[in-house]
């Protein structure tokens, strides 16, 4: 049989690898900002694009998307074309994904300081960038299969399948929860509102941990670790069961980030009950590659490469033990909304996808090269301080989860809340704020050494962009070869049955859950008073979303007694049905806001948001000062009402052509209510007359961002308060 | 005695009776053993029992052991052996082939043919304890939907209810407890200089960023005029302070953030700022408090 020579395309898996780097670098520092604002509340105080909840978004974006991303695309450029023994399909292709990525990442980066986002967790990018991740990721797959179509390999190896999988479910779910409905370039509503937008937001984030931050690097796992360790995979058979029982899962597991809240009680237990039953599919991955390290393990004593990769499956093994735990529901009544969960995530996060790209990077930049790599040493303290890093950044914040938790919830006998001041349940946790600053820190420290160490091996070796292989072409398979042949076996020779099956495998689950929310009426049920939010108050959402409220402050009260006494009523579907896009949130580092309506004065509100700290002592809110001074921009807000409008708000065209006459009325009643206080008064005045004196432009008060802001502040959540029902109707007529 | 599993047996021997006891014996509070503490002797005189028999068993082998020869005490030693053996058989067997898989000289009957990019599969079975494991996990997934949406589990609303429902009653039981607790009703005005201290303490910790330092009104009203919204009077501070003023406009409800006293004490404090004067201070809002007399 003739064999064909062929070229590895190496230049696209370097210039991934490169930009996993630099992005990883990036991410990590933007995290360690945050970190540190939790200790100094206004460290980039007034700077508007370095605010936290505009920052919050970055650093997980970057993470997932930008680190974590380039490193699956070197990866699976890497392993795919040597699996396969052949060449990218389409070198265009490559580098329109490659370029196209990076053009992404910094779209992302320049949008979301500036506040564009849709407030969906990981979905925040607006629409125009949605469009072009489609497309870029499209570009992708495409070359994907078409490389499976021409390859030299007849069979598909369970990284491939990986691939497969992650490529279509990532497609599907990015393409369903960012359906909006645009208003101007870069705002738009979600096309979703409440229950439905959070079930659609959940089945998406939580797929997105698993096909984007899991499928994919278990693909890189099957290649890297048999590689690295020079062992054949321990079970071909496992391979199979875990992969098919994993991707058609993990796909029903989301509602496990929404229990006891608002979504219908079978969802939530269908989240609970798939999430029991992932357990044992994900661990088929961790003993799938801890024991093909069987009988290597001397080399894991020696080799940094091996040290990272076990890190890294531990790690793996650990969350995913966890997952299931976190989904039980009364282990996720006290972790939910609290440090647990940003600690579990961090597990996953830096053990699993930081160590193994690492190791992955350690043992292909050599080969990349042909040299060795720099400094093995170095390589090694880069493993001990990141793996000392990971410790001292997760133990606390677990230590603060449960503490703040349990403080959330404990009462006096006469009934009474012990912390009925939640900034005490906040201070209690400082010094774990600063220990995972530390250990966060420790981990930056070993990326960089990282980043010297791969720079020094470049710098020594030579880059081979072309690698010459051979192989020989796809025969015919004749009948007689393949009699007696398992199913899997024939299934593993047609990738286009295998990406069909994968994608139907991941499709049930999804459509189970979600087609009801959206077909059945009774599935929210109707609440007479609440009514659609006054055009002020939308403005006043879309800065609450433009902030980034929702990364500290949920809209979610559960049904708990401890929940009920501090902040009213616990939550029901009905109240969210004009939420477009929803604000329930996943984390209170701050109280929940959805009752926070009328509960302080329109003033408290002006300077709570001015200086945080003059009204709660301690507290590690940031301040919003331009929101204070800024002009609320209400060019957009006849086109806003219009767009939910056609997603069945029922405003009606009186409504929207007096939508401006309608502002300005309720923006001037609650100038009025600020003059209650006199020095509000005096400084409105004194700034008032300076402007006039100096001929500067003056903005009304009226007219300003925090006078939007304060209306829906004041307005969330009273729609349903029995005890104002009466003035609520009297304010109206 | 004095040897592990000895004191395995006894402690187990206790958890038994323990349970035993908490289930055969009917009770209205939660614990048998609260209800009657009485049960803790038995419980004790079952310890004791435990003691003695596992002492006198230890005695008597100790005995036996003394009376033989050494070639009787190995053959004693050999027969205990082969018991011990035989009864733990069943379980490392369950452990051999719960963890079972090729020593790995013997891996080349299992690898497969397969070759990508240099990398080999083996054939190994799936680990037996995380196939039933995987097995388990179903069995408990159908369970859980099938007790929650088959039988009537009960569903999140009705676990609200039965939460709040039970701690109504604890606070009402505390409250018949202990019937002097402090309150708007009860409250006396405090004069101690110690108690206007801590007043003045939590009013400046507190209260500063609505009343200003010196109670002349800012974002709330002036608290040194005679004029009250919503009635002055230690009473009517007191209640104010602790439930929250006006919604939307007034202040937040303080009981859960400062005890009673500590409301009683900042209240008092309050009372004594009447008359102060302080410059600048906020124009006069509500009706003149006359006093208690209605």
């Amino acid at each position: 049989m003739q064999t064909e020579q062929f070229y590895y395309d190496n230049k696209i898996v370097k210039m991934f690898t490169i930009a996993t780097l630099v992005w990883g670098i990036v991410g990590m520092s933007v995290g360690l900002l945050l970190a540190f604002m939790f200790l100094f509340p206004n460290l980039t105080d007034g700077i508007s694009w370095l605010s936290f909840g505009r920052l919050r978004p970055l650093h997980t974006n970057a993470v997932i998307f930008a680190f974590v991303g380039n490193a699956i695309f070197a990866g699976v450029y890497y392993s795919t074309q040597r699996l396969l023994k052949a060449r990218m399909w389409s070198d265009a292709l490559s580098n329109i994904n490659f370029w196209g990525w990076q053009t992404i990442i910094v779209a992302a980066a320049i949008t979301l300081p500036m506040g564009f986002t849709s407030s969906k967790e990981y979905a925040e990018l607006e629409w125009p960038i949605d469009i072009a991740i489609a497309i870029v990721w499209v570009a992708f797959g495409v070359n994907l299969i078409m490389t499976m179509i021409k390859r030299r390999q007849r069979h598909l190896y369970v990284a491939i399948w990986f691939y497969l999988a992650t490529f279509v479910t990532v497609a599907v779910l990015h393409i369903v929860n960012n359906l909006e409905i645009p208003v101007s370039a870069f705002k738009s509503y979600s096309i979703f509102s409440g229950v439905q937008d959070a079930l659609v937001q959940w089945w998406y984030g939580h797929n997105a941990v698993a096909f984007f931050l899991t499928t994919p690097f278990l693909g890189l796992m099957y290649y890297f670790v048999p590689k690295a360790a020079n062992r054949p995979v321990y079970s071909y058979r496992l391979s199979i069961i875990h992969f098919w029982s994993l991707i058609f899962i993990y796909i029903w597991a989301g509602p496990h980030h929404l229990l006891y809240s608002a979504l219908p009680d079978w969802a939530q237990n269908l989240g609970v009950a798939f999430s029991v039953m992932l357990l044992f599919p994900s661990w088929g991955g961790m003993i799938n590659g801890l024991l093909t390290l069987r009988g290597a393990w001397d080399k894991v004593r020696t080799d940094p490469v091996l040290k990272f990769f076990v890190v890294a499956i531990t790690g793996y093994g650990m969350a995913t033990f966890e997952g299931p735990m976190l989904s039980l529901k009364n282990v996720n009544a006290i972790a939910h909304f609290s440090d647990w969960i940003i600690a579990h995530v961090h597990v996953g996060a830096l053990a699993w996808n930081g160590f193994l790209t690492f190791g992955m990077v350690y043992w292909m930049v050599p080969r990349l090269f042909k040299t060795k790599l720099y400094s093995v040493k170095l390589a090694n303290a880069h493993f001990w301080i990141g793996t000392l890093g990971i410790i001292i950044y997760t133990l606390p914040m677990y230590v603060a989860g449960f503490v703040q938790a349990s403080m959330w919830k404990q009462f006096n006998p006469d009934g009474t809340l012990t912390y009925g001041n939640f900034l005490e349940t906040v201070t209690s946790i400082i010094p774990m704020y600063w220990m995972r600053a530390i250990g966060g820190s420790l981990y930056i420290v070993g990326a960089f050494i990282l980043l010297y160490n791969i720079v020094k091996t470049v710098r020594q070796g030579s880059a081979v962009e072309d690698e010459l292989a051979e192989a020989a072409p796809l025969q015919k398979v004749t009948r007689k070869r393949v009699t007696g042949e398992g199913y899997h076996t024939w299934l593993e020779r047609r990738p286009v049955k295998l990406t069909l099956y994968a994608t139907i495998a991941i499709l049930i689950g999804g459509i189970v859950q979600i087609i009801p929310s959206l077909m059945v009426d009774e599935y929210v049920p109707v609440i007479s008073s609440v009514k659609p939010y006054t055009p002020l108050e939308l403005e006043g959402r879309d800065i609450y979303i433009r902030e980034g409220c929702v990364g500290c402050h949920s809209q979610m009260i559960r049904p708990f007694r401890s929940e009920v006494e501090r902040y009213g009523e616990y939550s029901k579907s009905g109240e969210y049905v004009y939420d477009y896009p929803f604000l329930w949130g996943s984390k209170r580092t701050g109280p929940d806001l959805l009752r926070v309506g009328g509960k302080y004065s329109d003033n408290w509100h002006l300077n709570h948001m001015y200086d945080p700290q003059s009204t709660s002592s301690g507290s590690i809110m940031p301040a919003y000062k331009w929101l204070i001074t800024d002009e609320l921009d209400k060019s957009d807000t006849e086109n806003k009402m219009r767009a939910l409008n056609t997603l069945g708000v029922p405003y009606t065209e009186e409504e929207i052509a007096n939508a401006q006459e309608w502002m300005l009325e309720q923006g001037t009643e609650i100038e009025e209510n600020l003059h209650s206080d006199p020095d509000f008064a005096r400084t409105y005045q004194a700034d008032k007359e300076y402007a006039e004196e100096n001929n500067t432009e003056f903005v009304e008060m009226r007219n300003r961002e925090i006078v939007a802001l304060i209306a829906y502040l004041q307005r969330l959540g009273t729609d349903i308060k029995v005890i104002d029902a009466q003035e609520v109707s009297a304010k109206n007529e | 005695m004095r040897s592990t599993s000895s004191y395995l047996r006894i402690a187990g021997f206790i958890i038994l009776a323990f349970l035993l006891i908490e289930i055969s014996i009917d009770a209205e509070t939660t614990w048998v053993f609260q209800q009657y503490p009485f049960v803790w002797v038995v419980l004790g005189l079952i310890l004791i029992i435990a003691i003695a028999i596992e002492a006198s068993l230890a005695a008597l082998k100790n005995m036996v052991r003394k009376s033989l020869d050494e070639q009787g005490r190995d053959k004693l030693f050999q027969i205990e052996k082969a018991q011990h053996q035989k009864r733990t058989a069943w379980f490392r067997r369950l452990y051999e082939k719960m963890v079972t898989k090729k020593p790995l000289e013997k891996e080349d009957e299992i690898i497969l043919d397969h070759n990508y990019d240099g990398i080999r599969e083996l054939d190994n079975d799936l680990p037996a304890w995380w196939l039933y494991g995987f097995y388990i996990s179903i069995i408990f997934a159908v369970i859980y939907m099938v007790r929650y949406h088959v039988f009537d589990g009960a569903d999140q609303t009705e676990e609200y209810l039965a939460e709040v429902a039970k701690a109504k009653e604890q606070v009402e039981a505390y409250k018949k407890e202990n019937p002097d607790l402090l309150d708007a009703s009860n409250v006396e005005l405090l004069t101690d200089a110690a108690d206007l201290e801590a007043g003045e303490t939590i009013y400046m910790a507190n209260c500063i960023a609505c009343h200003r330092a010196d109670g002349g009104g800012a974002i709330g009203p002036n608290l040194t005029d005679e004029h009250w919204i919503l009635g002055g009077g230690i009473s009517n501070i007191f209640h104010t302070v602790s439930e929250g003023g006006r919604d939307g406009k007034g202040m937040v409800a303080w009981k859960s953030s400062l005890s009673a006293e500590e409301i009683a004490q900042v209240a008092s404090y309050v009372v004594s700022l009447e008359g102060t004067n302080p410059p600048d201070a906020k124009a006069p809002e509500g009706d003149v408090w006359t006093g208690d007399a209605e």
